[in-house]
């Protein structure tokens, strides 16, 4: 799996020392892309995370990620980074019982667990706005092969507002799906589900 | 989250196969039979739609192939989040689609979009029959009720229960819903929104998991709130909205952290007397027809204040009125004296001014300092908004940022902000509100940290 030849050489090589500043990882995409990552966002990719757990020696060589696209990893790695800045808004959770100066400390978490939601809407709603239906869709096997949770939740809440009240014949388009139903198969189904498509208003 | 690769067989030059770092989840869904089936089918798709753009990329593969391959567990969540109506469309789909969705934990019913009102219950009855979701995340119905159809609803409502459900929100209309008995004891549901329903439970209530609940235009009396509370000892939010028969409200609860009161619509008055030793948020909104107290007691982890609520009364004569108005006064009065150790307070225009109220001239300011003392040794955040567009000539306005500003000593943040100006500002008003708010910063304040700010 590894990939034995490095396009460019690595100008960052991991350092051994624990503690050092800013450790990266190094990517490289389908198309020969090469991204450097501060470890902290690359360990957000479930994949890069357990490659990197079950093999720490190749931690000098670039990682391969065949089935992303260099534009695709750039967003990801943007909405990771987004995603921990804002995470780190809220101070790690606190012991219940409350003493004067733990009292505190709890009022500023519930205000920073409220500002950091509030974070997360506003960039998240800005994050796909310009994107198409493609790129979306991108994201997400982007997403689904990198192993990033949060993420893919977040793109699959995105898709479902983008075709829900839509016709059937969008939601086809929009996920590539061709019909295989042969002609008979398709009224046979149409007719199991109409149903679902009578005395309904559709868009 | 699992990868299955289902048109791994076609793939030239990819390396999904060696990949044996994936963690896997143990997705219930995978075990839907029908996938093996169907990759064959799926490989043959054609390119047409896609243009060769995509390929310029290098060894990724065509588009349609690769959302083939996407497991069901994301499409699953896809279909989570959209209306039932459309989730069960895509049946229609493809093979694989055809009963993908019956395998969504979610279910979300709304009458919006049926022309006959008759076709609702047909629709959900058939998608109950079909569904094979072994756990529920949410069940949701909204529709205009009649109560000819309770059993079907009793139906609809045991489905939810059977499936051991977390969120289960019925908002009906109109006509009340009586529960069924069994709904009373359920130890998996952990989130309840009642519309329109009859809370009458004949025993004990036992929502041994519950931590919120939301109740709308219902009755509500004391005895059945005092069963709800006394039976869910891990309530952290309520919301009552609208709920009548209430004229005294007592909330009774060790594990309420935060309650919402909207709005009360009844003929006699209502005494509000809140008991939540672990309350940290309070929010009391909306019109409320009739207050004659409002107090909450043993609020010692109160962190959160917002009152924007308006005591509405109709009177006749002007002794009426002022009778309304003197009872505002004392509201609004006790209200704040029981807020000991609030540090964010959000007040509506309506609250503020009998604030101001009880005090009729400037001078008369300074003698709030006796009923408003501990309050202001800890207000840290105040937001006022909701004056109208001339708020800033107003001079109860002024008068309160100064006194808020000389008095509050820990201050660290004030908030003054007006939506309707701030959007459609018409030019010469926000230059007058520049100005006020020029003299605004010039007031002296006592906590040194305190920040003024007028977000546009």
């Amino acid at each position: 799996m590894a990939n034995g030849e490095n396009q460019n050489p690595n100008p960052n090589p991991i350092e051994a020392t624990p503690g050092a500043a800013a450790r990266t990882i190094t990517l490289k995409t389908a198309d020969g892309e090469i991204f450097e990552v501060e470890e902290a966002v690359a360990m957000e990719f479930g994949t890069v995370k357990s490659f990197f757990e079950d093999d720490a020696v190749s931690a000098t060589k670039p990682m391969p990620l065949p089935n992303v696209s260099g534009s695709a990893l750039s967003r990801v790695i943007t909405y990771c980074r987004r995603s921990l800045e804002i995470r780190s808004m809220i101070p790690p959770a606190t012991s219940e019982d409350a003493t004067a100066a733990e009292a505190v400390q709890g009022e500023g978490d519930l205000e920073a667990e409220k500002a950091a939601k509030q974070e997360r809407k506003e960039f998240e709603a800005e994050f796909l706005k310009d994107e198409s239906n493609e790129d979306v869709k991108e994201l997400i096997l982007a997403a689904n092969y990198l192993n990033i949770k949060e993420l893919l939740d977040f793109l699959c809440r995105s898709v479902a507002l983008r075709i829900q009240n839509k016709s059937v014949e969008y939601a086809r388009k929009f996920f590539g799906i061709e019909g295989d139903y042969t002609p008979e198969e398709e009224a046979q189904i149409r007719q199991e589900y109409a149903w679902a498509f009578e005395g309904v208003d559709e868009d | 989250m699992e990868e299955e690769s289902y048109g791994s067989s076609e793939r030239s030059s990819t390396s999904s196969e060696e990949s044996a770092p994936y963690s896997t989840d143990n997705s219930s869904h995978a075990t839907n039979p029908m996938n093996s089936e169907e990759e064959e089918e799926e490989e043959e798709e054609s390119s047409d739609d896609y243009p060769s753009k995509r390929r310029k990329h290098g060894p990724i593969l065509e588009e349609e192939d690769r959302i083939s391959t996407l497991p069901d567990s994301i499409l699953l969540t896809i279909l989570s989040s959209l209306c039932t109506v459309d989730s069960v469309r895509t049946g229609v789909l493809s093979k694989r689609w055809a009963y993908l969705w019956t395998f969504v934990p979610s279910l979300r019913f709304t009458d919006y979009y049926f022309r006959h009102a008759a076709h609702y219950p047909n629709f959900v009855d058939n998608v109950l029959l079909l569904h094979r979701a072994l756990k529920l995340a949410n069940f949701a119905v909204q529709f205009e009720y009649n109560p000819e159809l309770k059993p079907r609803v009793d139906l609809w409502v045991r489905f939810a229960t059977t499936a051991k459900v977390d969120q289960l929100s019925l908002h009906l209309s109109s006509c009340f819903y009586k529960l069924p008995q069994h709904l009373y004891a359920n130890e998996f549901v952990s989130e309840l929104d009642f519309r329109a329903c009859e809370i009458k439970p004949n025993g004990l209530v036992r929502w041994s998991s519950l931590k919120r609940l939301c109740l709308w235009n219902l009755d509500l009396h004391q005895d059945v709130l005092n069963k709800v509370l006394l039976g869910s000892p891990r309530l952290e939010f309520l919301e009552l909205r609208n709920c009548d028969k209430l004229n005294r409200l007592d909330i009774v609860s060790e594990s309420l952290k935060k309650l919402v009161m909207d709005s009360y619509d009844e003929d006699y008055p209502l005494e509000l007397e809140i008991f939540a030793p672990k309350i940290e948020s309070l929010e009391i909104r909306g019109d409320f027809y009739g207050m004659k107290k409002c107090q909450i007691k043993n609020a010692s982890a109160l962190v959160e204040v917002r009152v924007d609520f308006e005591i509405r009364m109709e009177y006749e004569d002007e002794e009426q009125e002022e009778d309304h108005y003197k009872n505002c006064e004392n509201v609004v009065r006790e209200l704040f004296e029981s807020l000991r150790q609030v540090k964010k307070l959000i007040v509506g225009r309506w609250c503020l001014k009998f604030l101001d109220r009880i005090y009729d001239e400037v001078n008369h300011w300074k003698s709030k300092e006796v009923y408003f003392k501990s309050l202001l040794q800890c207000l840290k955040t105040v937001k006022i908004f909701g004056f109208g567009e001339r708020f800033h000539t107003k001079d109860v306005f002024i008068l309160v940022v100064e006194f808020l500003l000389k008095n509050a000593k820990v201050l660290e943040k004030m908030v003054i902000t007006e939506p309707w100006v701030m959007q459609n500002g018409i030019h010469n008003m926000q230059l007058k509100f520049l100005q006020v708010s020029q003299k605004l910063l010039s007031f002296p304040r006592s906590s040194p940290h305190a920040v003024v700010m007028f977000p546009f």
